[in-house]
């Protein structure tokens, strides 16, 4: 699943914590069409992390469509903590037990879920 | 499907009545007590959360008792995030329900002031203590932290419970069995709540169960409500 580009480009903005009305400002928009987009945004990414959950029967732990993360429990040889982003331009990547690449880090930062790049702190943000 | 704890209606309510109260014991109301008293158990009806339920592709959260005063509808779009706190063993419910401190604060304070005015009702105002910190149990300790929340449970007791033979009360003892009244609630169902965290643009919204099956119906709910498109019905 990936977001039309307009829409996606909105929903960054306020994932890095841009305000809806500095979003129209920049984009030459009314404030409406910003905050339509942005809550036509989270209800495909709310339905895309739904979507993940029910495909690999993954208990849902928490989902935040604002950032685009979910947490999931898994089984798989014992409980197992998924963590799953909306990647902008890609889509959704998941990823176990908090073995986060580089690129993810990065974006974690880029949208404000962490400052630094830490995996230890990312996983805290995503639990809590 | 789950009963609502907090809401912005409950949270003005509670809000009321402490400051209500601590005007009642400064400005030596006559009769004060009474009109708290009915103001309390009022509220209680009014901000009694009812069921959650999902209709026609909303989310539909109702207050009241007997009769639903109160209804709130939220569409898919509105919602921000869900939060299983049960699930989310690190999280405690006070990072969505900030404002339970200033209660917990508020109530001790009118205990505080209660004790200082008038002594002679020393066991009112230590439940006052007692009951507005006490909550904090469930409230600042997430899943993970049961041991601690116990442990607070029973320091918090005991404190008001040798505060209250300090002044002389003989039911001090009570003060112990609330303790144990908390620890049991942290650890067996069905005294043990679960509950749920919905975030939307209007605020905060925390759907709580003595059954855990009840938190993952309404995810289940809400998952098709999602996934089966925006106004699909459950």
């Amino acid at each position: 699943m990936r977001l039309p580009e307009g829409m996606e480009r909105i929903w960054l903005m306020r994932a890095k914590g841009m305000r809806e009305v500095e979003i129209s400002g920049i984009l030459g928009i009314s404030r409406q069409a910003v905050n339509k987009a942005l809550r036509d945004a989270r209800g495909k990414l709310f339905e895309a992390f739904f979507e993940l959950a029910e495909t690999f029967s993954w208990k849902i732990v928490r989902i935040n469509a604002e950032k685009g993360f979910a947490v999931f429990e898994g089984e798989c040889n014992g409980p197992v903590r998924v963590y799953a982003f909306y990647l902008p331009g890609e889509g959704i990547r998941a990823f176990f037990n908090g073995e986060f690449p580089e690129y993810i880090l990065e974006h974690a930062v880029r949208i404000g879920i962490i400052r630094e790049k830490d995996k230890t702190e990312l996983v805290k943000s995503l639990e809590g | 499907m789950g009963h609502l704890i907090a809401n912005r209606v409950e949270d003005a309510t509670i809000t009321l009545v402490g400051i209500l109260a601590l005007l009642s014991i400064l400005l030596d109301w006559e009769h004060g007590e009474l009109l708290i008293g009915l103001l309390f158990w009022l509220s209680l009806l009014v901000t009694y959360g009812s069921r959650v339920e999902i209709e026609k592709g909303k989310v539909v959260l109702r207050w009241g008792w007997p009769l639903k005063f109160l209804r709130v509808e939220l569409n898919p779009e509105d919602i921000v995030e869900i939060v299983n706190l049960d699930a989310a063993k690190e999280v405690s419910l006070l990072k969505y329900w900030k404002t339970s401190l200033f209660f917990s604060l508020l109530w001790a304070t009118v205990g505080l002031v209660g004790l200082i005015k008038r002594p002679s009702e020393a066991f009112i105002w230590l439940n006052w203590i007692y009951w507005g910190i006490a909550p904090l149990v469930s409230i600042a300790f997430p899943p993970s932290k049961k041991l601690e929340a116990s442990a607070f449970a029973l320091l918090l007791s005991i404190a008001v419970a040798l505060w209250a033979r300090t002044l002389g009360l003989e039911s001090y003892p009570l003060f112990l069995l609330f303790a144990l009244v908390f620890v049991v609630s942290l650890y067996v169902e069905p005294f043990k709540e679960s509950r749920m965290a919905i975030v939307t643009d209007r605020g905060t919204y925390i759907v709580s169960s003595p059954f855990e099956r009840e938190i993952e119906d309404l995810i289940e709910g809400l998952k098709e409500v999602y996934t089966g498109g925006l106004g699909a019905t459950s």
